[in-house]
């Protein structure tokens, strides 16, 4: 057990485009020594998949391992022939990978693709491999496992896919386990799932994990040790919790600066977005690559780069807190004390550790929502088939305000936004729109109503016409729209200059064609935008660009939004009110902040759980202790979070037809068979807060212990002690 | 064990998916009937003019034609030829005085002979080819198959087929020049003279159905599910064979059902050039003397085959993929 389980040194990897040689990963040096977790965070395009794929040799056929050294568990992986590498793979080192929606064979079951890693790593045979695929789906939490053996991965939920994908790079226990991004596009609450089971997994199924992931907040949560990779270079590395609370490295500063905190409203507080993108690696600048976006750069900075140079902090107490939190988190995988690297603190930066100059800007300071209804959406129900999509949902959005609406896949999000967009009608239900009738089919809608109500989409890539030059995008929605500012103008307002309208939008990033789909549903002033889950795919500092221009533009022209999404820290930035939706019914809504502070339904309590625990932005680790909750303030522990923690039932959304309430299924409080027999009263604890919830601790607003001092809400279950 | 608990599941799905795609046969033959029916009306001259000559009176024409039963209502002459053609019933083919089922019995046999051993030849082949040039796209292999399936789906079997025939047969001696072995000729022989003619219907077949599977394994071998099975260490050919293949290969499975149509455009050409008694020279012939019963019965019988063909295809299909034999009816 000597020595690091992956030891890459002086790694560099090159892509070739064009016969261009580019480097796209410089000097990269990582360990990960026995039972240790480290991970590996940055933007797009930083190099972090590049590097998970180089240790798997799996690089595409224009990728090069120029110079360094790779080895796991003492074997040199870049001297593999073809066939040891096949026997090295899976068995040695394993990699789980983004999306797991296309990562399984269509074509086979579940149980046979589990199965084959046990035949052809260990020669079991056909029979053998399949009891011992059956072992290992139980282990990762798909239970029975014999009513999953049989099923083809297009009839499992996307949690149930990725529990899978784990089950393979974990069956014949790998001494390494590489997650690239393994939970992003999946629900909080099933992200949460496959977080306690990693962390379950840990010790006696997973030995070293590498977690590559551009949620910070996921690293904290999992991680020993942490690298911040920036254009192909190690930027930081060292602990997760002293990194990340106090960061030596301005880039890592600026990262942790994009989440919005708890306390931030988008009318008091701008993200501090990272201006610019980061270089790419065709024109890597001479000096640190950083100091063309960093607001502590000096010419120095420019010149040379600097090298990772070993860093201590300068709060004094941050030793003390490592001593502390650390050991809580590798108490439990009995880990002796000798775990290379973890004491080491590196940071690649000349003034590392200097605070950032400014403090985080002004919000742009929007008036205050009026009291002059713009949209009124009354008894909304839409089927398909057999499956409810909306049910009897009603919402209100008044001029200038923000409304979230907030909920898992398939709770009814995306039904409810596109029958208000008039993209696929409603079943029944009325939709007002300045008082008067809206119809259902955009195409039946007067031109002004479609001028007044845009949306812009989740993927902006599948509604910007590839071929099509942004300008000439923008100026269609102009003439069309009937808009009044001239296509610059417009494109000045969501930050794109000439370079981006001349460009096609396939050549954009990301944020950029986001942007761009903003800039098309803002053609004709519109007075409120529909805007579903449009930064969920985007990493945190672009995240933090568009919510910036999303609260400017509501300042400048008073527009209203109903934001989607089912990221709560996002929505409790920018939203005024917030509606929660499950299984196609609204069970909350109310003011945001009353939403947040509580009480709250129960399964909004359990979304709240699933995205804040142990604490975005804070640094407790799981296992630390029932403190450092944002906000929980220590008091009584939410019972949804306690026993009921959302795992696999997590995966499937409520069922098609309900009498009772819709929750009841997942509810850790159900109060009893009222539950499903009874449609569940609306309650309403303060004045425009309204909860759909048999719980007796909504019928009456202030019995002592559901409002308590601090705001937290405390739900007790029925014998809960 | 694990097979024979999930079968039911499958089975009910597919069975579903089966009857219906069933149900649909009649009901397309049964449009198809119509429109043969209709078009066999447009056709200039009529049946006892066509029989008896340029010289017979009007008078006999007519009676020809009563005798026959051309001068009852539209209606009901579709009638009974449509039950005449489902029972079997399929009446005497005005030209040869044969009845047209032992005709076309004769020759049927004969063309599905030619059109196996031409699909034997050209489907291994072509997929062979295609998922060769498809897993390395940009190869010189590569380059070399699509330029050369380009050139061959740009010529008409016609001239292929002349080339084959002077080349092969009349240069080299190698191959028979007629299709037809010598009454009497065991299989082995009827196969051998089979050979050229069926070469001949390869070269378009071969473009079309190589192009399909290259393009299928290359869109297949860049999909997440390739890279999950070859990280998992899997040998390359499981990765090929259990993982890409099935996938890769769906769309050509189609097109195959599809040429099947193309197939009898094809032997029409390809019989008459190698003077072989199969469906499409009597077709052919049969459309040259106004036989148009016959020709209409022959239509009746390809649209039936066609769709059973494509009804198997698309059976093999939904074995194939899961996402359809198990798709919510």
């Amino acid at each position: 057990m000597s020595g690091p389980v992956l030891d890459v040194a002086d790694l560099r990897v090159s892509y070739t485009s064009q016969s261009v040689p580019a480097t796209v990963l410089s000097r990269v040096t990582i360990t990960i020594g026995a039972g240790e977790a480290v991970g590996l965070v940055g933007e797009s395009g930083c190099g972090k998949s590049t590097l998970a794929l180089a240790v798997m040799r799996a690089l595409p056929a224009n990728g090069t391992i120029e110079a360094g050294r790779i080895a796991v568990a003492g074997t040199d992986v870049l001297a593999l022939t073809d066939h040891q590498l096949r026997a090295w793979r899976g068995s040695a080192a394993a990699m789980v990978y983004q999306d797991p929606t296309s990562s399984l064979t269509p074509t086979l079951t579940v149980g046979e693709q589990v199965a084959e890693v046990f035949r052809y790593h260990e020669g079991a045979r056909r029979r053998a491999a399949a009891e011992a695929a059956a072992d290992i789906l139980a282990q990762v939490g798909l239970t029975p496992p014999r009513q999953f053996l049989g099923r083809y991965p297009h009839q499992l939920s996307g949690g149930q896919r990725q529990r899978v994908v784990i089950a393979m790079a974990l069956a014949v226990r790998p001494r390494l386990l590489i997650l690239d991004e393994p939970t992003t596009g999946l629900d909080a609450t099933v992200q949460a799932g496959i977080l306690d089971l990693l962390e379950s997994l840990r010790g006696e199924f997973i030995d070293a994990l590498l977690f590559i992931t551009h949620n910070l907040d996921l690293i904290t949560r999992t991680c020993d040790r942490i690298n911040v990779l920036y254009a192909g270079r190690v930027l930081e590395s060292g602990p997760v919790v002293d990194v990340l609370t106090e960061p030596g490295h301005p880039y890592t500063a600026a990262l942790l600066a994009c989440v919005p905190r708890a306390q931030d409203r988008a009318a008091s507080v701008r993200l501090p977005a990272i201006p610019g993108s980061p270089p790419r690696p065709a024109d890597m600048p001479p000096g640190c690559t950083f100091a063309a976006r960093c607001g502590l750069a000096t010419t120095a900075c420019e010149t040379a780069e600097p090298p990772l140079g070993s860093y201590r902090s300068r709060a004094p107490d941050a030793r003390l807190r490592q001593g502390a939190l650390g050991l809580a988190g590798t108490a439990g995988q009995g880990g002796g004390p000798a775990r290379p690297g973890t004491a080491d603190w590196l940071v690649r930066c000349i003034r590392a550790g200097e605070p950032a100059s400014a403090s985080p800007p002004p919000g742009s300071a929007p008036p205050p929502p009026s009291t002059e209804v713009l949209l009124d959406v009354h008894g909304l129900t839409k089927r398909y088939a057999d499956v409810i999509g909306c049910d009897d949902v009603n919402l209100v959005v008044h001029r200038n305000e923000t409304l979230g609406l907030v909920g898992e896949s398939g709770s009814g999000k995306t039904t409810v936004a596109r029958a208000i967009a008039g993209l696929a009608p409603a079943d029944g239900g009325e939709i007002r729109w300045h008082d008067s009738p809206l119809a259902g089919r955009v195409a039946r809608r007067p031109r002004d109503v479609a001028r007044g109500l845009q949306l812009v989409p989740q993927h902006p890539d599948t509604t910007l016409n590839p071929r099509r030059r942004v300008g000439a995008i923008l100026a269609r929605a102009v003439k069309r729209l009937r808009g009044d500012l001239p296509v610059p103008e417009l494109a000045a307002a969501v930050r794109l200059d000439a370079h981006h309208l001349a460009s096609r939008a396939h050549q954009l990033s990301g944020g950029q064609r986001q942007r761009a789909a903003i800039a098309r549903a803002f053609a004709g002033r519109p007075e409120l935008v529909i805007c579903d889950e449009p930064v969920s795919s985007l990493d945190v500092s672009v995240q933090a660009v568009i919510l910036n221009l999303l609260a400017d533009l509501q300042a400048e022209r008073g527009t209203s939004y109903l934001f989607i999404s089912h990221d709560l820290a996002v929505v409790r930035y920018l939203a005024h009110t917030v509606a929660v939706i499950y299984g196609g019914r609204i069970v909350e809504s109310g003011p945001a902040d009353q939403v947040f502070a509580g009480p709250r339904h129960p399964y909004t309590e359990l979304l709240l759980t699933a995205a804040f625990r142990p604490g975005a932005g804070g640094a407790a680790r799981p296992g630390a202790g029932g403190a450092g909750r944002p906000g929980a303030g220590g008091a009584g522990r939410p019972a949804a979070g306690g026993a009921g923690r959302p795992a696999a039932t997590a995966d499937e959304p409520g069922p098609a037809t309900v009498t009772g309430c819709v929750f009841a299924g997942r509810c850790p409080v159900r109060v009893g068979s009222v539950c499903e027999t009874e449609p569940p009263p609306w309650r309403e604890p303060q004045p425009g807060h309204r909860i759909r919830c048999h719980h007796p601790a909504f019928a009456v607003a202030a019995v002592p212990g559901i409002q308590p001092s601090n705001g937290d809400t405390v739900l007790v279950a029925p014998g809960d002690g | 064990m694990l097979a024979a608990r999930r079968r039911p599941v499958s089975m009910r799905g597919l069975r579903g998916y089966v009857l219906r795609r069933m149900l649909l046969v009649p009901v397309t033959l049964l449009v198809v009937s119509l429109i043969v029916f209709a078009l066999a009306q447009l056709v200039p001259g009529d049946v006892g003019r066509a029989i008896l000559g340029p010289y017979a009176t009007a008078a006999q024409v007519h009676r020809l034609d009563a005798q026959l039963g051309y001068d009852r209502p539209l209606l009901v002459r579709y009638w009974q030829w449509v039950t005449g053609f489902v029972t079997g019933n399929w009446g005497n083919s005005p030209v040869l005085q044969v009845p047209i089922r032992s005709l076309i019995a004769a020759r049927i046999g004969n063309s599905l002979l030619l059109a196996a051993v031409a699909f034997v030849i050209v489907v291994p082949v072509s997929v062979l080819l295609g998922v060769l040039s498809g897993l390395r796209p940009g190869s010189q292999a590569d380059r070399a198959i699509s330029v050369t399936g380009l050139a061959l789906l740009g010529l008409p079997e016609f001239v292929g087929g002349t080339f084959l025939l002077v080349i092969v047969g009349v240069l080299l001696h190698w191959l028979p020049t007629t299709a037809q072995a010598p009454p009497g000729s065991g299989l082995a022989t009827r196969l051998h003279y089979l050979l050229l003619p069926a070469l001949a219907l390869v070269p378009v077949l071969l473009g079309y159905l190589s192009r399909m599977a290259r393009a299928g394994t290359a869109e297949t071998a860049q999909a997440p599910f390739i890279r999950t099975a070859t990280l998992k260490g899997l040998p390359r050919r499981v990765v090929l064979g259990r993982h890409l293949l099935p996938s890769a290969l769906l769309p050509t499975l189609t097109v195959v059902s599809v040429q099947v149509s193309y197939l009898v455009g094809g032997l029409v050409v390809i019989e008459e050039l190698f003077n072989y008694p199969g469906i499409g020279k009597l077709f052919l012939d049969s459309a040259l003397t106004h036989d148009i019963p016959t020709l209409a019965d022959i239509t009746m019988l390809l649209a039936a085959i066609y769709l059973i063909i494509s009804l198997l295809a698309d059976i093999g299909y939904a074995l194939l993929d899961p996402r359809i034999r198990l798709a919510p009816s």
